[in-house]
């Protein structure tokens, strides 16, 4: 019967076309019988049951209230116990019953309603590793199971009728099933699904999609009742099945289901719709604001990309003013120290040719090396001015650091505070370097100003230079000695973040208008340049070391080579003299005459040109860089070497650098400073010849 | 004036009347409690206690009980529902092997009731748990092996009585004598048709008989060695040679009456429940004996076993529910179930007022039955485990199997059991 039942459930579309027609033959005959209709009422909460007020409620009154207001009916509840309310309407004493369970034995002493209005199972769990899938995967399985429950009671059926071997794990509790499967004692259990659905939440167990036996429940009436009533009834109950938002479904969620009621359909569309408009706007939102976020970041970035720019520009143009400052003041230096220098050239010249005049033991000799070191001093005071204005002459030279720091102490003692001590320490015998002295003492006298800005409460100021000898692996590389030089202060120290880029162009961490930020940049491209190392160490709070390291140099350094000495270095070459003033030309005429050269004067470029051109050969030419005239210096040395070729020339000037690019690849071709002494032009025209 | 005192006099008259309306209407209803029993399917027993219950609510005006009856198949499981949706009724029927577990549970609460109140029941009708009464009986039930006394003269069986019950050599030899004789399908008749509580109930006694238990009554933490031990494979040897041997039918065979079996001689004995003593003694008259259950060694034991009233822990209404209580383990009532339903009444009183179990009464020697031989079935929440367990050994050694392996698997699944509950 329960088989039939349900195939007739699937046959709902035709037995609904049929059940209508006759329904509507029913309402047309009216009610079944002018008299209420008595309906057996026993206690099976939540199904059935009467509440505080005595009102009957539960599953089925609502279902039924709803079925036979429908229908027309009026009825009335008999209260009765359950097999007294079986046997009244076996005997016609009752014309409905309600929550019946379908059995075979039932179907022959009653009428049921074919729609079963609760399907009813019991649920089994399982742990995650077990599957179930049919009812036969139960053999020679543990079961835990409820003793004496409903569950225990269908299992043993289930298993002997259909010849099933299982074990029944019993237990004194439902909690007590689930705790067998959690335990391993049982593979499986078996609850009523309320339970169930909670347990295998909780524990993380397995319901498998396969319900325990399976009961329905349905309207039972007298086995006489008109099978038109019972036609009407089944018609209602499959109705109230079909029709979303019945009295049946309503009723169903409220007191036999575990889920939820669902909403009415309008309110689940109102709810749909307005969830999609509420996530398709959240999801504009969402990417306007992505959108504006990003629109926002590179906004920042472009300003502060801009900003960083301006700042670069302005430092840039504080950089430029600042060249440019210098660019003029070393212009008016190199101007006035190029005069100074030609007036120092002839004083020079003439005081060493007075020298050369004179007896040994002549107490004039005395008064003459007094002007004659006046007169160095004062052409070592236009190099520095030439070095302040980056004029000077800067060619790389061997000379040993400590000498050449030795010689501009005065000077940095100068730019120091009185707060602050400065102590130079050399080690004895320091090796000699290639390197560009003004350069060399630019770069010290940066690290000496640093070093000042970064103990504004005064310090201590060390200015090292020491020989390094290349460890283990350097050496087998080849590589040479090294000459160190570092300045150290104890100042307030420079932060780590900072410090990697203190090399940077324009990195300055002075108030604004204190620094250009190309101080130690400039010393780091000189040192890279000369082949050297620059490194900064640096505690917080501690102090400050800059460390330069300088290969060392096979060559003697000039400071070696006695350049102060009146060499015994004589010649009989041609030399041309080309100078535009005459007292210096003649100066250096005499002196060049005075060591045995043959010397032919030019006054400019043209003139020069016009001797060079004729064929009288000359193994030299001295030449002054700036002179008046079409031809300068560096056209003269340029067109002499295309007409004669590899000459050794010596370039004087008393400006500084600006021959320098042009110079770097000529060979044969030395530019000295004015006023270069007598010994110093000689020793070098010396070199140039035997070379 | 007269005329206004006339009319005085009928306006008071109805001030009066007003008065006695509204003290009528507006007196304290009833509370209502719920009370759920397990016997819808037995009409008898369901007039009873809806006839206490009608006294109880019309004896006093503060409380009424609303009683609900469940078919006794399913009232556990709507119990165990209700539990879980906490809908427990006020009041509730309880088998009394299983008070230990639904007091365990929760489902119920202590009875505010001192000893003196249960003092003269029969200890197997008060249900206890840990020290606390947690539900009172209102009769007792016991079991004997009814027969006929012509059917043991005939050969020559001795008539045993409470002081002197057959020894288990005695029954064995009264079984095979009835047995050789063929004159009854069945020497004994073990009601072994049924399903459930019966096997615990009624075939446990023989294994205590033996020596054996259920379980270790000193801890109640193992069953090792009482129903696993020497004494406990001894009883099951024995059972499974009533099958073997024939003297009993065998396991799930129909048995439509089992009085009536007896009655017509399909069975020389059956060993079944004193309600059913009074059909037998109506077919035989003074021929109907019942019998003590047989010695084999640990003594003559008959299971012990009542339905119970107790109070539910939830209930609203503690007061009332006891007050029921109270009220329906009165003697009287007692008695009425005893001359009404057959069963024993708990109390010396209730027995001596019945008309069975009075001293003129024919069932007044089962009163002694349930007072010397009857023992309780293992007091543990663990109970309703360990009766499933014992009746599939029971069935498996019935059909065959090792009788110590089946055991020893039993001992093993109830000590499970028991470990998963950390001892209860």
């Amino acid at each position: 019967m329960g088989e039939e039942i349900l195939h007739k459930f699937h046959f709902g579309t035709q037995v609904y076309r049929v059940l209508l027609g006759m329904a509507a033959l029913l309402m047309l005959s009216g009610p079944l019988a002018a008299e209420a209709l008595r309906v057996g009422f026993y206690e099976n909460p939540p199904k059935i049951f009467r509440d505080t007020d005595g009102t009957p409620t539960g599953f089925w009154p609502e279902v039924t209230d709803a079925i036979l207001s429908d229908l027309g009916y009026d009825y009335e509840y008999i209260d009765c116990e359950w097999e007294a309310c079986l046997e009244m309407v076996r005997q016609g004493q009752l014309d409905l019953m309600l929550d019946v369970a379908y059995s075979k034995e039932r179907a022959e002493q009653f009428q049921f309603i074919n729609e079963a209005l609760i399907y009813a199972w019991s649920t089994i769990v399982t742990s995650k590793e077990l599957e179930v899938e049919t009812l036969a995967d139960f053999e020679g399985k543990r079961i835990a199971v409820l003793a004496n429950s409903i569950q225990e009671r269908d299992l043993r059926r289930f298993l002997r009728e259909e010849g099933v071997k299982a074990k029944l794990i019993w237990t004194s509790s439902v909690q007590g099933a689930i705790d067998a499967v959690l335990v391993g004692d049982a593979d499986m259990a078996i609850t009523n699904t309320f339970f169930a659905v909670r347990m295998a939440e909780q524990n993380d167990l397995r319901i498998p999609e396969l319900p325990f036996q399976v009961n329905s429940y349905h309207y039972v009436v007298p086995p006489d009742a008109p099978r038109s009533f019972v036609q009407a009834l089944n018609l209602a109950s499959y109705r109230q099945q079909m029709t979303f938002g019945s009295a049946f479904h309503a009723a169903e969620y409220e007191w036999i289901s575990f889920h939820k009621a669902p909403l009415p359909t309008w309110l689940s569309t109102a709810v749909l719709v307005a969830a999609s408009v509420l996530m398709l706007s959240g999801a504009l939102i969402f990417t306007l604001r992505r959108l504006v976020r990003a629109r926002t970041r590179d906004l920042a970035n472009t300003v502060e990309a801009l900003s960083s720019e301006m700042e670069l520009r302005k430092k840039a143009e504080t950089f430029a003013l600042e060249t440019q400052k210098f660019d003029a003041i070393g212009r008016l230096v190199g101007g006035v120290a190029h005069d100074f220098n030609n007036l120092l050239s002839i004083i020079l010249g003439n005081l060493e040719l007075l020298k050369d005049q004179v007896e040994p033991n002549s107490p004039i000799l005395k008064y003459i090396d007094q002007a004659l070191s006046a007169t160095k001093r004062g052409a070592k005071l236009t190099y520095d001015l030439l070095s302040f204005g980056r004029r000077a002459q800067l060619l790389p030279q061997v000379l040993k650091i400590d000498t050449v720091l030795n010689g501009i102490e005065d000077m940095l003692r100068r730019t120091l505070p009185a707060n602050i001590s400065l102590d130079f320490r050399y080690d004895d015998h320091v090796k000699p370097v290639l390197l560009d002295q003004g350069q060399l003492e630019n770069a010290v006298l940066n690290l000496v100003l640093n070093a000042r800005d970064a103990m504004p409460s005064g310090g201590n100021l060390t200015l090292s230079v020491s020989n390094l000898a290349p460890d283990a692996a350097a050496e087998r590389e080849g590589t040479l000695d090294k000459v160190s030089v570092s300045v150290t202060d104890t100042g307030l120290g420079i932060e780590d973040e900072a410090l990697g880029k203190v090399f940077e162009p324009f990195f300055t961490t002075k108030e604004i208008d204190k620094g250009s930020g190309m101080g130690l940049a400039m010393v780091h491209g000189f040192v890279t340049q000369s082949g050297g190392e620059i490194s900064i160490r640096s505690v917080l709070g501690e102090g400050t070391t800059v460390e330069l390291c300088f290969p060392v140099t096979a060559e003697r350094t000039d400071q070696e080579s006695g350049i102060d000495n009146p060499a015994n270095l004589l010649g009989d070459e041609k030399i041309l003299l080309v100078e535009d003033d005459d007292d210096v030309r003649s100066a250096l005429r005499q002196r060049l005459s005075t060591s045995g050269f043959r010397v032919t004067e030019a006054s400019d470029g043209t003139s020069a040109l016009k001797l060079v051109s004729k064929p009288t050969e000359f193994d030299l030419v001295v030449t002054d860089l700036t002179m008046p005239g079409p031809v300068q210096g560096m056209d003269l040395v340029r067109r002499i070497r295309e007409a004669l070729g590899e000459i050794p020339i010596v370039i004087l000037t008393g400006y500084g650098t600006d021959a320098l690019d042009e110079l770097a690849d000529t060979s044969r071709c030395i530019l000295l400073s004015k006023p270069v002494s007598g010994p110093l032009l000689i020793s070098r025209i010396r070199q140039l010849l035997d070379a | 004036m007269k005329k206004r005192f006339r009319l005085g006099s009928r306006f008071w008259g109805l001030i009066a009347f007003v008065m006695a309306v509204a003290v009528a209407t507006t007196a304290p209803a009833q509370t209502e409690l719920s009370m759920w029993y397990h016997g819808s399917q037995n009409i008898l027993e369901r007039e009873v206690i809806g006839q206490i219950v009608d006294d109880f609510n019309t004896s006093q005006a503060e409380w009424k009980v609303l009683l609900k009856s469940f078919p006794e198949g399913s009232y556990n499981d709507a119990v165990v529902r209700a539990a879980q949706r906490g809908n427990l009724p006020d009041i509730i029927d309880v088998d009394a092997p299983v008070v230990a577990n639904w007091a365990w549970l929760g489902y119920l609460q202590p009875l505010a009731f001192d000893a003196a109140t249960v003092e003269a029941f029969l200890p197997s009708s008060v249900g206890r748990w840990k020290g606390e009464i947690y539900s009172v009986g209102l009769w007792e039930a016991a079991l004997a092996i009814l027969t006929r006394k012509s059917t043991l003269e005939k050969y020559g069986i001795r008539i045993p009585n409470l002081d002197a019950p057959w020894s288990g050599a005695e029954f064995e030899a009264a079984l095979a004598k009835i047995k050789d004789s063929g004159d009854f399908h069945y020497p004994l008749d073990l009601g072994l048709a049924r399903e459930g509580e019966w096997f615990p109930y009624a075939i446990s006694p023989f294994l205590q008989s033996f020596g054996g238990d259920l379980v270790d009554r000193s801890t109640y933490l193992t069953a090792q060695g009482a129903l696993n031990g020497t004494a406990a494979q001894e009883f099951g040897r024995w059972w499974q040679s009533l099958f073997t041997r024939g003297f009993v039918p065998s396991l799930g065979r129909v048995q439509v009456d089992r009085t009536a079996a007896l009655i017509d001689g399909t069975y020389a004995m059956s060993w079944n429940g004193n309600w059913t003593v009074l059909d037998f003694i109506e077919a035989h008259g003074e021929d109907a004996v019942f019998l003590p259950a047989p010695d084999f060694g640990g003594g003559s034991v008959i299971g012990a076993g009542s339905w119970q009233f107790g109070v539910s822990a939830t209930s609203k209404h503690v007061d009332g529910a006891t007050a029921f209580v109270k009220f329906a383990v009165q003697d009287r009532h007692l008695t009425q179930i005893a001359d009404q339903l057959g069963l024993i009444p708990p109390t010396a009183a209730s027995a001596l007022a019945s008309k069975h179990y009075g001293p003129e009464g024919r069932l007044a020697e089962f009163v002694d039955l349930s007072r010397k031989q009857a023992l309780l079935r293992p007091v543990s929440p663990s109970y309703v485990v360990i009766a499933k367990v014992f009746e599939r050994a029971l069935v498996e050694m019935a059909e065959g199997a090792d009788v110590r392996q089946v055991l020893d698997e039993a001992t093993q699944d109830i000590n499970r059991d028991i470990q998963r509950n950390a001892g209860y």
